[in-house]
């Protein structure tokens, strides 16, 4: 049986206050997965510490297969992760930056080069590949971040806000994008604060409130339990402000 | 070939980013001013030739000597850099402790951090050296045009000197960090960067008041109080010295203990790096939430609220607070100085 894309057991870390508490998470190889919540939720905090870049302070990762705490180069080797203010390196150019990010992630030399051609192409960025990105507008560089992530073919995609400030054009070239990956067989998680990419392109969607998965499933499961409400809005806004008055309860109990 | 993610992969891609920053810097990121740059520097380089080739005919050069008294001075200005490069190769790596930049791509990959960490305390050796490699350059090479290449050692004595303040910088970084935790170590770290930095100039001024009456280190370097006090011209502490001055076995033994100390110490920090990082890393996220301050909304117009803005931010600003110290401290001899010559005598 294949392990999960991911699987997320007892998650929790704790900053100056808890940011998320006991977060437990499966999502399925070759799925498109959007990770909703409200600013604070404990989304990015989440998706950080899936990529490593975050020490939990309790719970356990497996990407794959592989234990993010104790076999974390394996499961880095088949993950990409992509946040919200992407770093590109400015006195690079794209193609530079892309033989960079291949290198760490020890793709061969030709298949990168072919690679990198094939993704710029793809991204409309192939007039701009010897151009260093210090000038470069916000969407060509989430598209530059966005080519450095599928460099290397990751089975696992993390996106924080990939759409955020995009126009029209990129932002549809991005869905795109994702969206033929994973017709391809790659999992791809997003956070977005635009419900309505999750509503069209998500097969399952969960919604995190105060560090904690709230409600979980299809589009459908979830207008179901909530319910009958229709759009993913009054849904969204229906179970964190439920969750709010939970966790007060529970708070005012304690 | 090169092989990714090998140390030497890892330095070609730091040396790029540094030169095209270097350049767009000195350039002002306008592309064919090179030759500009060149022109400019090299006159700027001969103009300090020039400097140094004047003020070393009036000392005669050719009557130095590695005596007690030269061996003293000449151990003194070495010291003074020293104290400056461990002051900025310990604020260098609060930086690259604390600064994410690339870093998150970096640690989200499967490359080992540990040479990433190599290539980069290297790099911070590199700068903190060059520094004091470029205002010594003039003196060093006028050396050795009038007096004999043997001078020329003095450029890696300095290098040595450089990696061994690096080495104690990563140390005592580190040392911080576990014991009083990443929160507390950002601020510390710079507090006692300064402290290091300004510490030794100090420290010779506050001397040198105290047992010759004058502020000049120069001169206290030459007394006969230090002197009577310094150990034997045959002991291991003037190796530098010796070194800087064309001795070769000195420079030798200086060279080899600094690469031998810097090894060890990356041998024994390396492999702790991507781990520092992660846990600095966990502190950004709710940094300015632990205090509340009370806010008052006031009609006092938009200039005091600009100027009561700017206040806020300047004290939360850590890197300006240990810079701000820095200047503090170097008050100190000036202050004493005053206080020693006026302060009994009341004659203000």
């Amino acid at each position: 049986m294949n392990p999960p894309a991911l699987a997320i057991s007892g998650l929790a870390k704790h900053f100056d206050k808890p940011a998320v508490r006991d977060l437990s998470l499966t999502i399925r190889p070759g799925e498109f997965y959007a990770l909703l919540g409200p600013n604070g939720a404990g989304k990015t905090t989440t998706l950080k510490m899936v990529a490593g870049l975050l020490v939990p302070d309790a719970g356990r990762i497996s990407v794959f297969g592989h234990d993010m705490l104790n076999d974390p180069v394996g499961a880095k080797r088949v993950t990409a992760w992509v946040p919200d203010e992407p770093m590109i390196y400015d006195r690079l150019t794209p193609l530079e930056y892309l033989e960079f990010v291949a290198g760490l992630w020890n793709v061969p030399g030709g298949k990168a080069e072919q690679g990198a051609r094939e993704i710029l192409d793809v991204l409309q960025l192939a007039p701009h590949a010897h151009e260093r990105c210090e000038g470069f507008s916000k969407g060509m560089r989430q598209k530059v971040a966005l080519a450095g992530a599928l460099i290397h073919e990751p089975r696992l995609i993390i996106l924080d806000e990939p759409l955020t400030g995009l126009d029209a054009g990129s932002a549809r070239l991005v869905k795109d994008v994702l969206l033929r990956r994973v017709e391809e067989g790659c999992t791809v998680i997003l956070t977005t604060h635009i419900l309505e990419v999750a509503e069209r392109m998500a097969q399952r969607i969960g919604v995190i409130a105060r560090g904690q998965l709230v409600c979980e499933g299809t589009l459908d499961e979830l207008r179901e339990a909530s319910g009958g409400h229709e759009s993913l809005e009054d849904i969204f806004l229906k179970v964190v402000a439920d969750s709010g008055k939970d966790t007060d309860a529970q708070e005012h109990a304690a | 070939m090169i092989r990714p993610n090998s140390t030497l992969w890892f330095a070609l891609h730091e040396a790029r980013i540094s030169w095209r920053d270097l350049y767009a810097m000195l350039s002002a990121n306008r592309p064919g001013r090179g030759r500009r740059i060149l022109l400019i520097g090299g006159a700027i380089l001969l103009a300090l030739h020039f400097l140094a080739w004047a003020a070393l005919k009036g000392i005669g050069v050719a009557t130095i000597e590695p005596d007690l008294p030269t061996l003293v001075m000449v151990s003194g200005f070495l010291l003074l850099p020293l104290s400056l490069m461990a002051s900025q190769a310990m604020e260098s790596i609060t930086r690259a402790f604390y600064s994410r930049s690339d870093l998150e791509l970096i640690l989200a990959s499967p490359a080992p951090s540990r040479k990433l960490f190599f290539v980069r305390m290297l790099a911070i050796a590199l700068s903190t050296s060059g520094l004091t490699l470029i205002v010594s350059a003039p003196v060093i090479n006028m050396l050795a045009i009038t007096d004999g290449p043997a001078w020329l050692l003095a450029y890696p004595v300095i290098f040595s000197l450089g990696m061994a303040a690096t080495s104690a910088a990563i140390l005592l970084t580190m040392g911080m960090f576990t014991v009083l935790g990443p929160k507390r170590t950002r601020l510390i770290a710079q507090i006692v960067a300064a402290v290091v930095g300004a510490g030794f100039v100090i420290g010779v001024q506050l001397l040198a008041i105290a047992s010759i009456g004058s502020i000049s280190r120069l001169a206290f370097l030459q007394s006969e109080t230090l002197l009577n006090s310094a150990p034997g011209a045959d002991h291991f502490i003037y190796l530098p010295a010796l070194g800087a001055m064309g001795d070769v076995s000195a420079a030798l033994t200086v060279c080899i203990a600094a690469v031998a100390l810097f090894a060890l110490t990356l041998a024994l920090t390396a492999g702790q790096y991507g781990h520092i990082v992660l846990k600095a890393g966990s502190i950004d996220q709710n940094s300015g939430t632990a205090r509340h301050s009370r806010i008052s909304f006031s009609d006092a117009g938009a200039a005091a609220v600009l100027r009561r803005k700017e206040w806020k931010l300047l004290l939360r600003d850590k890197w300006l607070i240990s810079q701000t110290l820095m200047q503090l401290l170097y008050l100190i001899p000036p202050a004493f100085m005053l206080w020693k010559g006026f302060g009994s005598s009341g004659a203000w």
